[in-house]
């Protein structure tokens, strides 16, 4: 690369670099840093009883109520990812090679039109829905399939469909341009050669369609397990969630180095636990880069 | 349509139809091809002839009218249950699939044990010459041998019908004449019938025992290819086929087959294949290469004889073509074969262009 472009590049990526930097990388050091130290009162902090420990991460792994937490976010977190990926597939299907030009613009902006709201907001809209006198049981009441009202609210199913629906985006997207790279000759020529249409799906679309859905999977999984908006309004006390307990570490708890020392395991953990998958199928992360 | 022994037919469109609208791509086809037959179909884009081979593929339902393969109606039968196999413009290789995947897709679908599969695999590998190539992936192959991995896919379920969709478009000019005898010298091998939908008369010509003209949703000649080159039934197979020099004139007198025309150039004689009569404007048509060319303004006795000035020589190496200004201002193309012994006329120089009645044709001036 010639000297000037190479000097116009970094000062392009600069304000990007240091925005990694400064909101990043240094305040996650500062977290790890804080995670492997005593919670102490405040005027012994810089003494020399403040020295780096382990028992942080060692109260993780005794208590089962924290990992027990934690399990079931990562439980819930996949099997959000997977509905996503259930309800998105055939939208994004839809509209990347069925939808004609016009027809494709519409159901975008579709789509899109409830994203413009916050997501506070649209999160209420579900508490709406789901409350004991909300829109669902009215409409089930009116209907005769239900006699006594009962509140949706605070379940793990609900915290479910909050995230599904809230995240729903970040599947569809990655998915739609894959499908949408997908040649149309492809499906023909399988079907040409005696595919019949679940063959076709299994043997052409699917793979083709494989980094999108990694994409889109990665996202929402990781947007699953570190959200708090979603499980705090829906799930309240019935439904906890791990990032609640990070949250009442810092606030309530005031145990800053608790709180740290979780974050790191939630991060490094569901880290893990995407590379672990990409693995289990085969997945080059590279494909999954281009994809997304 | 001609009679025919149905057993020889593999496939048979009867008064085909497709409307997109108020567009009608293919208007009243009708058409039979022959078991083992190499038949093509001719014609500019959007003639309509690749919503035929859709049609016979099943990708696409007729508005109206019938298709038969293998004496069997296919209305409503889906592209996976048709013995057809189509070989895409763009051949359409399954690109996450390497060779062996390829051409084993097709057995696979219908559910084959992957015993036999190797086994018929590697006989279409060495059908294509390309033995060994079934670990490759399909972006590390050149053109010509994706050509041929997609001919071994299409092939390998044996299809009644291969049909194929202009898939020598894409390649360069060499690796197309090549292409070209590689095809037919398959095609002689497998005998399976093949229907080849092209817009490159030489490739119709060449390869095909028939030869299907289309224009505007409508056949407008079928024949062996020196039928369609020698005796055009209408001036768009006139023209499009080949190249064509016109003049245009009145019959003054029709006998036994001739027709004399009195044009702007003097009187001419022609081959009259449609027996037109006296009084009627047509166009005569006559090969650049059916034309000689002599130095002189001496019209010799013959009865058809242009006179001219030589404006252009192109000499093309095995041929030399030239174009001739007549002296009513209208040009003609004169192709003469670089025989290396006749002495050429100058740039400028006055010229005698002769022609035999038996190699011009009279077409009326209409259309068919």
């Amino acid at each position: 690369m010639p000297r000037r472009t190479a000097a116009a590049a970094a000062v392009l990526m600069l304000p990007a670099l240091l925005w990694v930097l400064l909101l990043l990388v240094i305040p996650q050091f500062k977290m790890l840093d804080l995670s492997l130290r005593f919670n102490l009162p405040i005027e012994q902090v810089g003494t020399e009883a403040d020295v780096h420990t382990l028992v942080n991460y060692h109260a993780f792994v005794t208590n089962p109520l924290y990992w027990k937490v934690f399990l079931k976010t990562l439980y819930s977190a996949v099997v959000i990812t997977l509905v996503s990926f259930l309800v998105a597939f055939p939208v994004a299907y839809a509209m990347a090679k069925l939808a004609s030009g016009s027809w494709r613009r519409r159901l975008l902006i579709l789509i899109l039109i409830p994203f413009w709201v916050n997501e506070i907001v649209r999160t209420y809209a579900w508490v709406l829905i789901l409350t004991e006198h909300g829109v669902l049981n009215q409409v089930l009441q009116a209907l005769g399939l239900m006699q006594e009202p009962v509140s949706h609210l605070y379940r793990d199913s609900t915290v479910v469909i909050g995230m599904t629906y809230a995240y729903m985006l970040f599947m569809i997207f990655p998915l739609y341009a894959v499908l949408e790279s997908l040649d149309t000759s492809l499906i023909e020529a399988a079907q040409d050669l005696g595919a019949h249409w679940l063959q076709v799906l299994r043997h052409i679309i699917l793979p083709h369609a494989i980094p999108g859905a990694a994409a889109g999977g990665i996202m929402v999984f990781m947007l699953s397990v570190g959200t708090f908006v979603v499980p705090s309004f829906l799930g309240g006390k019935g439904a906890l969630w791990f990032v609640e307990l990070i949250y009442r570490r810092f606030y309530d708890a005031l145990n800053w180095n608790l709180g740290s020392a979780f974050s790191f395991i939630l991060l490094a953990l569901s880290m893990l636990f995407v590379v672990g998958v990409l693995r289990l199928f085969g997945i080059a992360v590279r494909r999954v880069i281009q994809a997304s | 349509m001609p009679e025919l022994d149905q057993r020889d037919v593999d496939v048979e469109l009867v008064g085909v139809t497709k409307r997109y609208g108020d567009l009608t791509a293919v208007a009243g086809v009708s058409l039979a091809v022959h078991r083992g037959e190499f038949f093509s179909i001719l014609g500019p884009s959007g003639c309509g002839k690749t919503t035929i081979l859709r049609m016979i593929a099943g990708f696409i339902e007729p508005s109206e009218g019938e298709i038969l393969i293998a004496g069997k109606p296919t209305r409503g039968v889906a592209p996976n249950r048709r013995p057809t196999s189509l070989i895409f413009q763009h051949l359409a290789l399954f690109p996450l699939m390497n060779v062996y995947d390829n051409i084993a897709f097709g057995l696979r679908m219908r559910g084959v044990s992957e015993g036999e599969i190797s086994g018929r695999v590697a006989a279409q590998l060495e059908l294509i010459n390309l033995s060994g190539y079934g670990p490759k992936r399909v972006d590390q192959l050149s053109g010509g041998e994706r050509q041929r991995v997609a001919i071994a896919r299409s092939l390998i379920i044996a299809p009644t019908v291969l049909l194929l969709d202009e898939p020598l478009g894409a390649l360069d000019l060499k690796l197309r004449e090549h292409m070209k005898e590689e095809l037919k010298a398959i095609q002689h091998r497998v005998g399976t019938t093949f229907i080849y939908i092209t817009h490159d008369q030489g490739e119709a010509l060449a390869m095909s025992d028939r030869v299907a003209v289309m224009s505007r949703g409508r056949i407008e000649q079928i024949g062996t290819p020196s039928e369609i080159y020698e005796q055009p039934q209408t001036r768009f197979v006139a023209y499009f086929v080949g190249e064509n020099n016109a003049i245009a004139g009145r019959t003054a007198r029709e006998d036994a087959g001739r027709v004399v025309v009195d044009t702007p150039e003097g009187r001419l004689v022609s081959r009259n294949p449609q027996g037109m009569e006296a009084g009627r404007s047509g166009l005569i048509f006559i090969r650049p290469e059916k034309l000689q060319c002599t130095a002189g303004d001496d019209r010799g006795s013959g009865p058809n004889a242009l006179r001219g000035t030589l404006e252009e020589i192109f000499y093309e190496g095995p041929m030399v073509r030239m174009r001739v200004r007549l002296h009513t201002a209208r040009q003609v193309a004169v192709v003469i074969p670089n025989l290396g012994r006749t002495v050429l006329p100058a740039v400028g120089d006055a010229v005698v262009v002769t022609f035999s009645a038996d190699d011009a044709y009279l077409l009326p001036d209409g259309g068919a």
